[in-house]
């Protein structure tokens, strides 16, 4: 199956457009009145009408007209929005969704739709229809109607004016002007009609029984646009004249259409006109003409300042009412001013920026061999131009790599949606609240966190969060909350996902994990040791798997998940009160910067935002004690590391007591030192995965190819605390020796 | 559609019946303008149409516009369904008043 890029974009664009009624959904359950939002349901519907009518998705227009036509009775207060209805069009998004997803997957865009399918679809619309139909209903469709009613006086403002001029021909082409009538009247009132024949019929022997000589003029009154009324007498277009002219209620609709236009559907008035229907596009045709004749007349020189407005001649015309065209044109010039304001928005291809991002990975190496390379030769001059150079190339680091991040909210909103289903699926009451949603981090990380934060939070809401009745017996209020919280710490971002619960209780934990094996029973486990067991695999408390969670899969797939992006998962939980979950990944996955030390033979990086000082070791005093090194800081107590030791590569020439540096750096609240031979300086780092050969050492985030060629290993921070405070040792992964 | 003897006096109405469209128009027309030639009250029975479209209506019109033209008057006597549909749709009813003179809708709705 290959997708032309334009398809592509339509898939795009449908995906957007059901976030956004998704959303709108979601904010009309807490508002059902929220104008905006009602108005973005019905323009996402109204939308993928469109596009997808473009494409000829033929499934997807039947579909989404009659939701539209739906929202439409429904923002204009014809047909309340109740909750069933709204979980109606819930379903309907879902549905459109389906639909769009059968047309990915099948060859032709004129294959048939999967029958199941389209009774899915069916069945849904049924679930609409009886306000569909309450409101087709109100529309009369007496072939003859108001004429029972002769004495009622047309009140002028309510009513479609129409004129029908039929010209001479229109008997001879086989219309019936009389038919076009009938149709309208099934449409609506024909509140009053005129009917005129044209002066020339009444001369003397100037009738001719086969030319048509009809004119009318219609009152009507009915629930339909203008497109409808002009798509009444689209087959007589070649054979009359046709006015329609919107009574004052529609054109009150009009304006406040025309104030609601999206900026960047604002072009040519007559389109702008055409797009609210004010306007048809006969109508326009014809105006367009006038125009082009008029100016046709006008000399040359000064064609720009005869050419009359469009606007002008469609009101001469009778098309449309000025104040509708002075509306049209105050949008018009709202939006020009505002454009130049706007900054615009570029859709770039992921894949692009991927690739740009990796050639500044190479850019950084490269400068950083040129400044090798001026160093060895020794050329002084060059100094300064490096400098320029390398400054030159981090802005661009950073710049590129901004490019790629975004407000991590986006992604989180969806979660809104996981929630609201779980917890009637569960018939449970339960409230997300999303802070820290501006919080950015690069797009490749957010897709990846997207699942382990799915698992965790169905958790919360599986497993966490009670059923109102018990919760009220533990005096809690009957609504649950589980708060999703994100924030940048030290080049990292923190998520957290915390739920006001059950909370875990770590005896049943400790009883599973016996069960299974995962430990003796004579094992001496720390509160937060046994807490930390529910990663490991295989492990389910929940009595009874539900759809949701509890399989015994997950906890362990979300940890190894989030160790792949280098991040980390902790957990506290209070039996009764609740569970707190806090993942911390780093910003970005392909360029940091980097603090280079030396151990030994071999140099290292240790990210820079994660250095909190330099200390000579000498201005410490160390204390060896227990096989784990401690080192009294200004009076606090941190553990250390020597690097020769981890690594085991300690270089025998070197001559013990030289002079050594304490690197001390922080992880979340944890602070450790790690002791070095040598400090290097800061450089830029493009992180270089290990492959899946190093896949077990622990310790190590990746390699860097420094200026020089040489590489280099950048140290993972939070590993080596783990190493530190031997937790890992449990976990039977040691340090490996390079 | 059928063209009825010649209607002796003024009074007599003609009678019209079968198809009044424009598939008739110009035979209905001719019959009409012969009918008109020297009158100027007209009185027409319409109780036998089965069909009549636009180009029938206009006829009906042009005839009530001539006669008025000269100061005359068109009476329908009486219209069968079909045509009383027609003028309701177009709110004619009104002016095409039936002769209240003994005229019959034949089972007008």
């Amino acid at each position: 199956m290959s997708l032309d890029s334009a398809r592509e974009a339509f898939l795009a664009e449908v995906a957007e457009l059901l976030q956004s009624m998704e959303d709108a959904l979601l904010a009309l359950e807490d508002d059902p009145k929220d104008p905006e939002s009602l108005n973005e349901v019905f323009r996402a519907m109204h939308t993928i009408k469109g596009t997808g009518g473009v494409f000829g998705y033929d499934s997807i227009v039947d579909f989404t007209h009659t939701v539209e036509t739906l929202m439409d009775q429904v923002r204009s207060g014809q047909v309340p929005l109740t909750r069933p209805l709204i979980a109606a069009l819930f379903e309907c998004r879902d549905h459109t969704a389906r639909l769009v997803e059968a047309i990915v997957e099948a060859s032709t865009p004129e294959a048939p739709l999967d029958p199941e399918l389209a009774r899915a679809g069916d069945a849904l619309l049924a679930q609409l229809s009886p306000s569909g139909k309450a409101a087709r209903a109100t529309a009369p469709s007496t072939a003859a109607p108001s004429a029972a009613d002769p004495k009622y006086l047309p009140v002028v403002s309510d009513l479609w004016m129409i004129t029908l001029k039929f010209k001479h021909d229109t008997f001879r082409d086989g219309m019936d002007p009389l038919s076009f009538l009938r149709y309208l009247g099934s449409l609506g009132d024909l509140v009053h009609v005129t009917t005129l024949l044209d002066p020339e019929a009444t001369r003397e022997d100037g009738f001719d029984p086969e030319s048509c000589y009809l004119h009318f003029g219609i009152g009507f009154r009915g629930e339909v646009d203008k497109p409808t009324l002009a798509g009444v007498f689209e087959f007589a277009d070649q054979d009359c004249e046709i006015r329609i002219l919107e009574p004052d209620t529609a054109q009150s609709k009009y304006l406040e259409l025309l104030a609601a236009v999206p900026d960047d559907q604002v072009g040519w008035i007559g389109d702008l006109l055409l797009r609210i229907g004010a306007l048809t596009q006969g109508e326009l045709d014809r105006a367009l003409e006038t125009q082009a004749a008029e100016s046709g007349e006008a000399s040359d020189g000064e064609e720009a300042e005869r050419k009359r407005r469009i606007g002008e001649i469609l009101i001469e015309q009778g098309s449309i009412k000025p104040a509708v065209v002075e509306q049209a044109a105050r949008t018009q010039e709202a939006v020009r001013t505002r454009r130049q304001e706007e900054a615009h928005f570029i859709r770039v291809d992921a894949q692009r920026l991927g690739h740009l991002i990796d050639l500044i990975g190479e850019l950084v190496t490269s400068s950083a061999a040129i400044r090798v390379l001026v160093k060895r030769a020794g050329v002084e001059d060059m100094n300064e131009v490096i400098d320029g150079v390398e400054y030159l190339v981090s802005e661009i680091r950073d710049n590129a790599l901004q490019l790629r991040m975004v407000p991590i909210g986006e992604s989180l909103s969806r979660f809104k949606r996981v929630v609201r289903d779980a917890s009637r699926e569960l018939s449970k009451e339960i409230e997300l609240v999303i802070t820290g949603g501006e919080t950015e981090l690069d797009k490749t990380v957010v897709e990846k966190m997207i699942d382990p934060l799915t698992h965790l939070i169905r958790n919360a809401i599986d497993h966490g969060i009670e059923t109102p009745e018990v919760r009220r017996s533990h005096g809690k209020p009957s609504q649950g909350t589980v708060r999703i919280n994100a924030y940048h710490d030290s080049g990292h971002i923190v998520v957290e996902i915390a739920d006001d619960g059950a909370g875990l209780d770590a005896e049943r934990i400790r009883a599973k994990a016996e069960a299974v094996g995962l430990v003796k029973s004579d094992d001496v486990l720390t509160r937060e040791e046994t807490l930390r067991l529910i990663f490991a695999a295989g492990l389910s408390t929940k009595e009874q798997a539900t759809n949701l969670s509890g399989r015994g899969v997950g906890m362990d797939v979300v940890r190894r998940n989030i160790e792949a992006l280098r991040g980390t998962v902790e957990l506290d939980s209070h039996l009764g009160e609740g569970t707190l979950v806090t993942i911390v990944l780093p910003l970005t996955l392909a360029i940091i910067d980097g603090f280079l030390v030396s151990a030994g033979p071999d140099q290292y990086v240790i990210p820079l935002a994660q250095v909190a000082e330099c200390v000579e070791m000498g201005a410490a005093s160390g204390i060896k004690r227990h096989g784990e090194h401690y080192i009294n800081l200004r009076g606090e107590v941190l553990p250390f590391i020597r690097l020769t030791e981890l690594f085991e590569n300690a270089d025998p020439r070197r001559r013990a007591g030289r002079r050594e540096s304490l690197v001390v750096v922080r992880f979340g609240h944890h602070k450790m030192g790690l002791v070095v031979d040598a400090l290097l300086g800061e450089l830029q780092t493009v992180i270089k995965p290990l492959g899946k050969v190093f896949e077990r050492l622990r310790g190590v985030a990746g390699a860097t190819i420094l200026g020089t060629g040489d590489i280099a290993l950048i140290l993972d921070v939070a590993e080596l605390a783990a190493i530190a405070e031997g937790q890992r040792d449990s976990a039977g992964k040691r340090p490996v020796v390079t | 559609m059928n063209a009825q003897p010649e209607c002796p006096t003024d009074t007599d109405p003609l009678v019209l019946d079968g198809e009044l469209t424009i598939y008739t128009a110009a035979e209905t027309a001719a019959r009409l303008r012969a009918h008109l030639a020297e009158r100027r009250v007209c009185a027409l029975d319409l109780s036998g149409i089965s069909e009549l479209d636009g180009a029938g209506l206009q006829l009906l019109l042009w005839l009530h516009e001539t006669l008025r033209a000269r100061g005359g008057t068109l009476r329908l006597v009486a219209y069968s369904p079909v045509v009383a549909e027609v003028l309701s749709l177009l709110h004619l009813t009104a002016q095409f008043d039936l002769d209240s003179a003994g005229a019959t809708v034949g089972g007008a709705s």
